[in-house]
């Protein structure tokens, strides 16, 4: 039996500034003076303070599950459920979306889609993940129609001369053009999924309204800010190309 | 059965072999290679310094009758509130906030703490507690 009131006066000295040593003996004089009161025997005592703990981690983990696990938002608004994703090919009126490519195997990259004004012709590149010498890159051209016209297939790819081509541009480098309706392609809606970034950089599927001449097609895509959009004067079709690198057409319907 | 005093000889010991623990389970973590391995090996003395306070505190409050002097109850101490400060100080890395998980999604993340610190938190307490209860060097001054 320790007679705590009798710790006191030793352990505690009076110092001009406090000791970290007096500290603790204060906070473990208290703790015993409460625990004391319950029990003298040392081993439930221990006994509750492993309870303490043990209770305390428990309820930060439930804590943590139960009211920081959910995000506070209104419901999806019906008219979005209807929206499809790129890969369910969304259609309008008079245009359509469709992935440009049939099958892609899942070890090609695809360059970024660039515009020859004296061919009048778009051209993307791709190539496989091998090492140079088994490299094997293949080059697609599209007439302003959005029809592929030609394939080929070489070893390298070509290097072309700066005035040669224009690159398409790139209407979404970034998801802030989203947020800003654009003429173009803009979010209309968008749903919290989970947070990326505190305080506010979510990630999410974004309802997106993409609008060629007279039609507006809508759908939907996770991970808006891997999502591009290129498009330009001269051509009567627009590639979107999201997070996996897939292609997509945007061109008025074919039948 | 009491160890109401420690030795320094005894208490550098058990943060000399913890230290090891805390190297190897450094080393054994892949994902760890390059610059930040380094980092953690270069504070091992950190972890012997950390080690030798906690035996003294553990002692401590040992004598304050706050914790009973059996390895049972040593080891329970130790581990669970070493476990709830790492969780603390840590969880931020395993579990973010606003994630909408399920809870078997949420036990799974929990699960990768587990195996990352409670694992060796839990092999180091209970080298400390079994050799803070062992009192072979006192029977041999006895006798």
């Amino acid at each position: 039996m320790v007679h705590y009131k009798n710790l006191i006066p030793q352990d505690i000295k009076k110092a001009s500034y406090p000791y970290l040593e007096n500290i603790i003996s204060i906070i473990v004089i208290n703790i015993t003076h409460v625990l004391m009161k319950i029990t003298s025997n040392v081993y439930t005592r221990n006994l509750l303070i492993i309870l303490a703990i043990l209770i305390c981690f428990v309820g930060n983990l439930l804590y943590h599950f139960t009211f920081k696990n959910f995000i506070n938002q209104p419901e999806l608004p019906a008219k979005y459920a209807a929206y499809k994703t790129l890969a369910e090919s969304p259609t309008s009126t008079h245009y359509e979306i469709k992935p440009l490519f049939a099958y892609v195997s899942d070890n090609r990259t695809f360059s970024v889609p660039r515009y020859y004004p004296e061919e009048q012709i778009v051209r993307i590149y791709s190539h496989t993940d091998a090492p140079q010498q088994d490299k094997i890159v293949t080059c697609y051209k599209f007439d302003p129609a959005g029809n592929l016209v030609d394939s080929s297939t070489s070893q390298k790819e070509p290097i072309d001369a700066a005035s040669t081509y224009q690159t398409l541009p790139d209407l979404t480098t970034n998801d802030t053009i989203f947020k800003t309706p654009n003429k173009t392609i803009y979010q209309d809606y968008f749903y919290k999924a989970s947070l990326l970034l505190p305080p506010d950089t979510w990630l999410g599927t974004g309802y997106i309204h993409l609008i060629m001449k007279t039609d507006t097609l809508k759908f939907k895509e996770d991970d808006l800010f891997q999502l591009s959009y290129y498009k330009n004067e001269h051509i009567d079709f627009g590639l979107l190309k999201n997070r996996f690198s897939n292609f997509y057409i945007v061109k008025a319907k074919s039948n | 059965m009491t160890p109401t005093t420690l030795s320094f000889k005894k208490a550098a010991f058990i943060a000399f072999l913890t230290t090891i623990i805390y190297v190897i389970t450094v080393l054994s973590q892949k994902d760890l290679g390059g610059y930040g391995g380094l980092f953690l090996l270069s504070l091992s003395p950190l972890a012997f310094l950390l080690v030798i306070i906690i035996c003294y505190l553990e002692t401590y409050l040992e004598r304050k009758q706050l914790i009973a002097p059996h390895i049972v109850f040593r080891f329970l101490t130790l581990f669970l509130s070493l476990s709830f400060i790492a969780w603390l100080s840590l969880s931020e890395i395993y579990i973010g906030d606003f994630q909408q998980y399920t809870f078997g999604s949420y036990m799974w993340h929990f699960g990768q703490f587990a195996l990352d610190f409670i694992l060796p938190i839990g092999i180091a307490t209970i080298l400390i507690s079994s050799m803070l209860s062992s009192n072979r060097s006192n029977t041999v001054k006895n006798q």
